[in-house]
């Protein structure tokens, strides 16, 4: 396990495959069931960069694909402030939550008359995904809040 | 209650016991878990798959089958295991700790799993964790200090 630190320099475990605590990288068996998987989900949903288990969504989303962030909420917190999902702009973060759950964040990569139009997030192990805001499994709940990252003076 | 209605009721356990555990498909138990990006998500996830509700509600018999589980599963990085752990995190089962404390000590867990194995593990031996991101190191060196312990009464 390794850590990156917070603009507050509070550390964020992450790790990375093959590594403990993360698992190991999936099989070309389990790279195409994770695509069969997606497919079933959200046919609409189009691959970015294949199934892996070398990070999930929040490492997508806040930290440039580097490693599995089984903890986000000190990066979320010291990094970013939380606004609600009207206000949102290209490159926020949207939040999904199933009850008082995090359970899935992923990245605006469009936005269509002041509403979100396109995103992409990496789903568990499966792939990272362009999708629209709903497009995402049934499980992973509603769209809460978004993330905007702090301005650094 | 005669012996013999007690030993009705205990079948009865069993078979549903037996029959939610039936309901844990590997493969959409798989699938379904494919999907959770965090030890939280993966809670959530198993909560909501079939069976698993019916064996929270059964209550501790439940837990040793979710113990029998886990320890029948010599990989510990597959899905049945994630759903074994929750039911041990929802089901406290005090049987569970010295086998824990082996496979952590052993570090046979890994990915979220290693995350839950290292909740419930901490849960059962009443240590509190100042922070959750700290929970699998925490877990470490405690079932080590345990293996220790039990060496060097040997």
């Amino acid at each position: 396990m390794t850590d990156v630190k917070t603009t507050q320099g509070r550390t964020v475990s992450h790790c990375h495959v093959p590594n403990a605590p993360c698992t190991r990288e999936l099989n070309e068996a389990e790279i195409a069931e994770a695509r069969e998987i997606a497919a079933e989900i959200n046919q609409y949903a189009n691959e970015i960069s294949p199934p892996t288990a070398e990070f999930n969504c929040h490492g997508f989303a806040v930290a440039d694909s580097h490693g599995w962030f089984n903890h986000p909420r000190r990066i979320f917190e010291d990094d970013f402030d939380r606004m609600p999902l009207e206000s949102a702009r290209r490159n926020d973060i949207v939040v999904y939550m199933n009850g008082d759950t995090v359970m899935h964040s992923a990245r605006i990569t469009q936005m269509e008359d002041g509403q979100i139009h396109r995103l992409r997030s990496k789903w568990g192990n499966l792939a990272v995904l362009s999708h629209s805001l709903k497009g995402v499994p049934e499980v992973y709940g509603s769209p809460a809040h978004i993330l905007r990252r702090r301005e650094v003076d | 209650m005669s012996e013999n209605q007690q030993q009705i009721n205990g079948d009865d356990l069993t078979k549903k016991i037996q029959t939610a555990i039936a309901r844990f498909s590997p493969r959409s138990v798989h699938r379904q878990l494919m999907l959770a990006s965090s030890p939280d998500a993966a809670k959530k996830i198993a909560e909501s798959l079939p069976g698993v509700k019916d064996l929270v509600e059964i209550g501790p018999p439940a837990g040793q089958a979710a113990l029998d589980l886990l320890n029948q599963e010599g990989v510990k990085d597959n899905e049945l295991v994630t759903i074994a752990l929750y039911l041990l995190w929802k089901i406290p089962t005090p049987t569970a700790t010295d086998s824990l404390t082996r496979s952590i000590s052993a570090r046979q867990f890994t990915g979220i799993n290693a995350e839950l194995a290292a909740e419930v593990f901490l849960d059962s031996i009443g240590t509190d964790v100042a922070e959750r991101e700290d929970r699998v190191a925490d877990a470490l060196r405690e079932a080590k200090k345990r293996i220790n312990n039990q060496k060097s009464q040997d």
